[in-house]
C-alpha cells in the first residue's frame, strides 16, 4: 500500500534531483507516473482535504520560482500543499516542475494534493510550451505523452475541512452540488464545453449571472451565483486560480471568492508578485505574498539584442 | 549588463544618452526615452476601467511603460502608450470573433438569465501613436498643448519609406522593444501590442506592431512603421505608413499552411513572441500581398471602412493628412500615407 | 628515407592538421605544440614553429585560446628564458584579437613569461611590446596592455618609468569604455609595483578620476580598486589621500542612481575600516554606511551586514552596537526576508562580542520573534541561531534565556510554528547535554505525539531519533521507544514511516552497544 512500489529511496533520490532542477530519464518518468495514475484514480473528482494545508495557484513552469515557494511556505512533507492546476506551459521548465510536484505525489500522497488546470491537456500543452520542451530535453514526445496521459486523472476539485471549495477555473451552471461533481468520469481530455470544462475554466465577474464570454466560449459567474452555490453546499470560501492578478491573490464577490496566483514576474516581465494561501488548524487563513527567485548565472531574458527590424 | 553602445559610435554621431539613468538619447534636436515598469497594480486598474468606461482590460497592461519621441525646437512630442492605445480600442468596438468551441456550445442548454458579453476580447486598436506638443514658454514654464490623440495632421504624399537604406548596417545608438498590453484570450491565443525603436547615425525608425491570434480562427496584424532621417533641410519629416492584414486559418491552410509544423519549433528563448507567432506574421507579411490581386466581394462581419475581403483576407486601406504649425521659427512638415 | 624524413614529419602533420577543416583536429593539433616541439628541438622550435605560429592566428576561437595558454608554458622548450623573447610576437597578436577570452589569455601568457624574463630582456622586448599595445589604434590591444604594466614596471630604468606611468595615465582617459576598465580594474595591480612617492602623486590622482568616470561600469571598479590601494598607502596617507577621496564619492555614490554601484561602495567601505583606523572609521566611515544600511535595494543592505564584523574589529563592540543596533533592529524586521536571513546568520558573532548581559535586552526578543517568522527559511534559520547561542553561552545560560522561551511556543496554535519548536529541540539536545534534554526536553516532545496534525507526529518521530544518541538506554527503553512504538501504529502513512525508521534506527545503536 502507498509507496511500496517504488522503494522510498529511489523517490527520496529523484525528488533530491529533481529539487536541483535536474529531469528525469524517460525510464524514471514512466515508472513514476505509473505509480502516480494508481494513486490519483483512487482520488474522488472533490478531493477531501484536512487542514491545515498551504493552497497554491498557478505555477506555469517557473521552477525556480516553485523552489523559492517551498522556502517561503515550508518543505513537503513538512508542510501540506494543495496545488489548483496550471503546472506546465509558458515558464522554461515545465518538465522539472511538473515532474517535482508528481514525485511528491507518490512519495506523499497525504501530504500533497494536485489539482488539474487547463493547461494539464493535450490541445493546450502543444500549443503554450510544455510540447516543445518535452521534445527538447527528451528527443521524442514520449515522455508529454506519458503526462498528458497522467493529467487525465488528477482531481477536478479539492473540499478542505468541507469548507473551502478549491478548483482551477469556476463554477458551472451545470453544477447546482458537490454531487454533481463527483458524479461525472473525469478521465478524460478537457472537454470544450460541458462540466468539467467549466470547473477549469471560468471565471468569476462583477456581473450578476451567468455570462458567456464574447469568445462564444466560456462562462463568467456572478456574486449571486458564488453565494448560491457556498449557501447550497456550506462553504465559506472558493478558491481558484487560472487569472493573473498582481498582488498575487485578489477577493472577489465579497470574501465569497479568492484568486490565489503562485508564479511571481509572470512570464518574466509582468513584475506580479505571488502568493499562497495558509489555512492552518484553526481554520484561520493567512496570505504569504512573495517575489521572484533571484536567479543566479541564467541569462537575463529581459535584456534584447538589438536587431534591425524592418 | 545593459546593451554595450559604444561611447565613441555615439559621440561621433553627435549624441548622448540620457542622464539620471534613464533609457534613451539626445540625436540632432530628439530626445528618445523608453520606459519599462510593471504591469497595473489592481488600483489602477480599476482607476483605468472607469476612465475607459469597460470592466475588462488585457491581463497585463504595462500602464506606465512607453516610448517618447520629441522634437526639442517645435516641442512635438510622438509618443506610445498604453491608454490612448486602449481607448482605440474601445472607440474602435470591433465585433467579437468566435472561438472554434463556440459552435458545441451553441447546443448547450441555456441557462436563464444569461448575459453576452459582448466587447472585443482581442482587443484590437487601431491606434498608430499619440500626439502632443509641448512648448517652453519662459512666462509659462512648460505648457503642453494636446491637439488631441490624432491632433497633428499627416498628408498624403507619394514617398515611401526607405526600406533600402535601412536595411543597411548602420550601427544602433539605441535600441528598445516596449510592451505596451498583452492579452492571453483565455488560453485562445495571444493578443499583443508591442512598439519597437532603433536610433542610427542617420535616422529613427519605429514599428508600432498589434498582433493578433485567434487559435483555429484568425490571425490579425496591424503595423504602424515612422521614419525620420535626421538632417534634410530644415523641417523633420516623419514618414507614417500603416498596414493592416488579417487572415483567417481556414484560409491559410487551404494554401499549404500546417498548423502542425507549428508544434515542432525550436526554443525561443528571451522573446516575447513565440515562434509560432512569428510564423505566423511572416505568413501574413508574405502571403497576403501576394493575394491582393483577387478581389471578390466576400463576407466576414467587418466594418464599413474601405475594405476588400479576399477570400478570408483582409486588407485595411487608408490615407490621412498632416500639416503642422510650429510656433517657433522652424516649420515641423510631417507626412505620412498607408499602403497596401 | 625515413630516417631523414622523421624530423620533418611531427611539423608536416601539424601544419596539415591546423589546415583541417575538422575543428577538432587543429585544436588537438595545437594541444600537442609541446610534444612537438620537443621533437623538433629547441632552435628549429625558435626558428620555424613559433614562426609558423604567428602567421597562423586566422582561426576559430577556440583553437586560438588554446595556443595562448600553449604558448604560455613555452620557455623550456625554446631553450629556457634567454629565447623567451621570441614567444613574445605570437602573444602580442593573440592579444589584440575581437573575443575576449582568447585576448584574456594571451594577456595571462604574456604574464607568466614576463615575470620569468630576464631585466635586460624586459626592457629589450616586453616593454616594446606593451607600449606597442598601449597606443595601437584597435582598442582590444589597449585593453589588453593594462593587464600588463605591472610586469613591465619593476625592471623598467627610471625615464621609463615615467613613461609607462604616463601611457596608463592616459589609459584610464581613454575614449573606449573597455579600456578605462580594464585600467581601473588593473589599477590595483600596477600601484603595487610603483614606488611611494609617485603612488601619492600619479596613481592616486588616477584613481580619483576614474571615481568621477561617465561610465558606472568604470566608478565601480575604481571603489573596488580602492581596497587594494589603500593597503600600499600608509595609514596616515591613506587617511589623507584615499579617505577624502571616497568620503567625496560616497556622499555621491550613496545617492548614486546606479544601485550596483551603491552595492560594490557597500562591500568595499567595509573592507577600508582595518586600513583607515579607528578614528577615521567612526568619524567619517560610520554614516556612510548607516545610510547604506537604509538602502531601498536590498543586495547595499545585504553587502553592509555581512561585513559588519570587520568594522567591528576596528571600533569596538559597544560604540558598533550603539549605532549599528537601532538598525539592526529595524533590518531584523525587513521586508525582504532575505534581508532578515542576513541579520539572523550576525547574531551569533555579535552576541559573541556582546556578551550575554546586551544579548539579554535587546537581542533575545529579536531571536525569539523570528522562531515565529511567516517565511519558513527564517524560522529555520532562527533555530539553528538559538542552538549557536546556545553553543556560545553554554547550556547554563540557555536554560536560563533560551528553553523556557522556547518551549512555551510549543503550544502555538499553528502546526507549521509548533514545528519549528519541534525542529529547535533536536538541534538544542546535544548541546545541552542528557540530563536536560530528559528531563527539560524530552517530555515535550513525547507530548507533541498526542498533536492531532500528522505532520507534527513525524516529526515527534524524526526528533525522537535524534534524540536517541543523546539519552541513556534506559530512557530510550522507559519511554522513547513505546512512544515510537504507537506513532508506528498511527492511521497516517507517513507518521508510520518516520516512527519505523526510527525504532529501526534505535534496534542499531542498539546492538552497536
Amino acid at each position: 500500500m502507498g509507496v511500496n512500489s517504488l522503494p522510498c529511496n529511489d523517490l527520496d533520490e529523484q525528488i533530491a534531483q529533481l529539487m536541483e532542477c535536474k529531469p528525469l530519464s524517460e525510464q524514471q518518468v514512466r515508472a513514476l507516473c505509473e505509480k502516480a495514475k494508481e494513486i490519483l484514480m483512487e482520488e474522488s473528482n472533490v478531493q477531501p482535504v484536512e487542514s491545515p494545508v498551504t493552497i497554491c495557484g498557478d505555477i506555469h513552469g517557473q521552477f525556480h520560482d516553485l523552489a523559492e515557494l517551498f522556502r517561503i511556505g515550508g518543505k513537503c512533507p513538512d508542510t501540506n500543499y494543495l496545488f489548483m492546476g496550471d503546472y506546465v506551459d509558458r515558464g522554461y521548465y515545465s518538465v522539472e516542475t511538473v515532474t517535482l510536484l508528481v514525485a511528491l505525489k507518490v512519495r506523499y500522497s497525504q501530504r500533497i494534493t494536485i489539482l488539474r488546470g487547463n493547461h494539464e491537456s493535450r490541445q493546450i500543452t502543444q500549443v503554450y510550451g510544455f510540447y516543445d520542451e518535452c521534445l527538447r530535453k527528451y528527443g521524442n514526445a514520449n515522455v508529454w505523452k506519458i503526462f498528458t496521459d497522467l493529467f487525465d486523472y488528477f482531481p477536478l476539485t479539492a473540499l478542505v475541512e468541507s469548507e473551502i471549495f478549491c478548483l482551477h477555473g469556476g463554477l458551472s451552471p451545470s453544477i447546482e452540488t458537490l454531487d454533481n461533481v463527483r458524479n461525472f468520469d473525469r478521465v478524460q481530455e478537457v472537454p470544450h464545453e460541458g462540466p468539467m470544462c467549466d470547473l477549469l475554466w471560468s471565471d468569476p465577474d462583477d456581473r450578476c449571472g451567468w455570462g458567456i464570454s464574447p469568445r462564444g466560449a466560456g462562462y463568467t459567474f456572478g456574486q449571486d451565483i458564488s453565494e448560491q452555490f457556498n449557501h447550497t453546499n456550506n462553504l465559506k470560501l472558493i478558491a481558484r486560480a487560472h487569472q493573473l492578478v498582481m498582488d498575487g491573490f485578489n477577493w472577489a464577490h465579497e470574501q465569497k471568492v479568492v484568486t490565489i496566483f503562485s508564479a511571481p514576474n509572470y512570464c518574466y516581465r509582468c513584475g506580479n508578485m505571488a502568493s499562497i494561501l495558509e489555512v492552518d488548524d484553526c481554520r484561520s487563513h493567512t496570505f504569504i505574498q512573495f517575489e521572484p527567485a533571484p536567479r543566479r548565472g541564467e541569462p537575463d531574458v529581459t535584456r534584447r539584442t538589438p536587431d534591425y527590424f524592418l | 549588463m545593459e546593451v554595450e553602445v559604444d561611447e565613441k559610435e555615439l559621440k561621433a554621431a553627435g549624441a548622448e544618452p540620457l542622464p539620471d539613468g534613464r533609457r534613451g538619447l539626445r540625436i540632432h534636436g530628439w530626445e528618445i526615452e523608453t520606459r519599462k515598469l510593471s504591469i497595473l497594480t489592481s488600483s489602477n486598474l480599476q482607476l483605468w476601467e472607469e476612465k475607459l468606461q469597460t470592466s475588462h482590460l488585457p491581463e497585463m497592461v504595462f500602464g506606465e511603460s512607453c516610448l517618447i519621441l520629441k522634437h526639442v525646437d517645435s516641442g512635438t512630442k510622438i509618443h506610445f502608450n498604453a491608454f490612448d492605445a486602449l481607448t482605440g480600442w474601445k472607440q474602435e468596438a470591433l465585433r467579437p470573433v468566435e472561438v472554434p468551441a463556440a459552435a458545441k456550445w451553441k447546443f448547450r442548454s441555456k441557462p436563464s438569465e444569461q448575459v453576452i458579453l459582448d466587447y472585443d476580447y482581442t482587443f484590437t486598436t487601431p491606434y498608430c501613436g499619440s500626439e502632443t506638443i509641448e512648448i517652453d514658454t519662459e512666462k509659462h514654464g512648460r505648457e503642453e498643448i494636446s491637439q488631441g490623440t490624432y491632433g497633428l495632421h499627416w498628408d498624403n504624399c507619394e514617398e515611401k519609406i526607405d526600406v533600402v537604406s535601412l536595411a543597411s548596417k548602420e550601427p544602433i545608438l539605441f535600441y528598445d522593444e516596449v510592451v505596451l498590453y498583452e492579452d492571453e484570450l483565455a488560453d485562445n491565443g495571444v493578443s499583443l501590442l508591442t512598439v519597437k525603436v532603433r536610433v542610427m547615425p542617420s535616422c529613427w525608425f519605429l514599428l508600432l506592431r498589434f498582433w493578433l491570434r485567434v487559435d483555429g480562427v484568425l490571425m490579425r496584424l496591424r503595423d504602424t512603421r515612422m521614419h525620420c532621417v535626421f538632417g534634410v533641410g530644415e523641417n523633420p519629416i516623419i514618414l507614417r505608413e500603416s498596414c493592416w492584414r488579417e487572415a483567417t486559418f481556414q484560409v491559410l491552410s487551404s494554401v499549404s499552411f500546417s498548423s502542425s509544423c507549428m508544434c515542432v519549433c525550436p526554443f525561443a528563448c528571451c522573446k516575447i513572441m513565440s515562434f509560432f507567432d512569428q510564423v505566423g506574421i511572416i505568413i501574413l507579411l508574405f502571403l497576403v500581398p501576394f493575394f491582393r490581386k483577387f478581389v471578390t466581394c466576400a463576407r466576414l462581419d467587418l466594418d464599413s471602412k474601405r475594405c476588400l475581403c479576399i477570400y478570408g483576407f483582409y486588407y485595411f486601406v487608408s490615407t490621412k493628412m498632416l500639416r503642422l504649425n510650429s510656433s517657433k521659427k522652424i516649420r515641423f512638415l510631417v507626412i505620412s500615407f498607408d499602403i497596401q | 628515407m625515413a630516417m631523414i624524413d622523421e624530423p620533418l614529419y611531427p611539423i608536416a602533420v601539424l601544419i596539415d592538421e591546423l589546415k583541417n577543416e575538422d575543428i577538432q583536429l587543429r585544436l588537438n593539433s595545437i594541444r600537442r605544440l609541446s610534444t612537438i616541439a620537443r621533437a623538433l628541438g629547441e632552435e628549429r622550435t625558435r626558428k620555424e614553429l613559433i614562426p609558423f605560429l604567428s602567421e597562423n592566428n586566422d582561426d576559430d576561437d577556440e583553437v586560438l585560446l588554446a595556443m595562448a595558454e600553449e604558448l604560455g608554458v613555452f620557455i623550456p622548450y625554446v631553450g629556457g628564458v634567454e629565447h623567451a623573447n621570441v614567444l613574445l610576437p605570437p602573444l602580442e597578436t593573440l592579444s589584440t584579437v575581437e573575443e575576449t577570452c582568447v585576448r584574456d589569455k594571451a594577456v595571462e601568457s604574456l604574464c607568466r613569461i614576463g615575470a620569468q624574463m630576464r631585466e635586460q630582456d624586459l626592457v629589450e622586448y616586453f616593454i616594446p611590446l606593451v607600449k606597442r599595445l598601449a597606443a595601437g589604434e584597435w582598442f582590444t590591444a589597449r585593453v589588453s596592455s593594462c593587464g600588463l604594466f605591472h610586469i613591465a614596471y619593476p625592471s623598467a630604468p627610471e625615464t621609463l618609468k615615467t613613461e609607462l606611468r604616463a601611457i596608463y595615465s592616459q589609459l584610464c582617459q581613454d575614449d573606449m569604455p573597455m579600456v578605462r576598465r580594464s585600467a581601473a580594474t588593473n589599477l590595483g595591480k600596477f600601484a603595487a609595483t610603483v614606488e611611494a612617492s609617485h603612488l601619492k602623486a600619479d596613481i592616486m590622482s588616477i584613481f580619483e578620476d576614474l571615481t568621477q568616470d561617465d561610465q558606472d561600469s568604470v566608478r565601480l571598479l575604481a571603489v573596488e580598486g580602492c581596497a587594494a590601494l589603500g593597503k600600499l598607502l600608509e595609514p596616515q596617507d591613506c587617511v589623507s589621500h584615499i579617505l577624502p577621496v571616497i568620503v567625496n564619492f560616497s556622499q555621491e555614490l550613496s545617492t548614486d542612481s546606479s544601485q550596483h554601484v551603491r552595492s560594490a561602495l557597500a562591500s568595499v567601505i567595509m573592507g577600508m575600516a582595518p586600513v583607515l583606523g579607528k578614528d577615521a572609521t567612526i568619524e567619517q566611515l560610520l554614516p556612510i554606511f548607516l545610510s547604506l544600511l537604509k538602502d531601498e535595494f536590498p543586495d547595499v543592505r545585504l553587502n553592509i551586514i555581512s561585513k559588519l564584523d570587520q568594522v567591528n574589529q576596528v571600533i569596538g563592540i559597544d560604540l558598533l552596537s550603539q549605532s549599528l543596533l537601532p538598525a539592526i533592529v529595524e533590518l531584523a524586521e525587513d521586508r525582504h526576508w532575505r534581508v532578515r536571513l542576513a541579520i539572523i546568520e550576525y547574531i551569533p558573532l555579535l552576541a559573541s562580542q556582546l556578551g550575554v548581559g546586551f544579548f539579554d535586552d535587546k537581542l533575545g526578543a529579536l531571536c525569539m520573534q523570528w522562531l515565529k517568522d511567516k517565511v519558513y527559511s527564517i524560522r529555520d534559520a532562527a533555530a539553528n541561531n538559538v542552538k549557536r547561542l546556545a553553543e556560545e553561552f553554554g547550556p547554563e545560560w540557555a536554560m536560563q534565556h533560551i528553553i523556557p522561551q522556547v518551549l512555551d511556543m510549543i503550544n502555538n496554535p499553528h502546526y507549521l510554528y509548533r514545528m519549528t519548536i519541534l525542529h529547535a529541540i533536536s538541534l538544542l539536545a546535544p548541546v545541552m547535554g542528557p540530563e536536560i534534554t530528559c528531563s527539560k526536553l524530552l517530555p515535550v516532545v513525547i507530548n507533541a505525539s498526542k498533536d492531532r496534525v500528522p505532520n507534527i507526529k513525524f516529526n515527534v518521530a524524526k526528533v525522537l531519533q535524534s534524540l536517541i544518541p543523546i539519552v541513556d538506554q534506559s530512557v530510550v527503553e522507559k519511554t522513547i521507544r513505546p512512544c515510537l512504538i504507537e506513532l508506528s501504529e498511527d492511521p497516517d502513512v507517513d507518521v508510520r514511516f518516520f516512527a519505523t525508521q526510527a525504532l529501526q534506527s534505535s534496534d542499531q545503536v542498539m546492538m552497536s552497544t
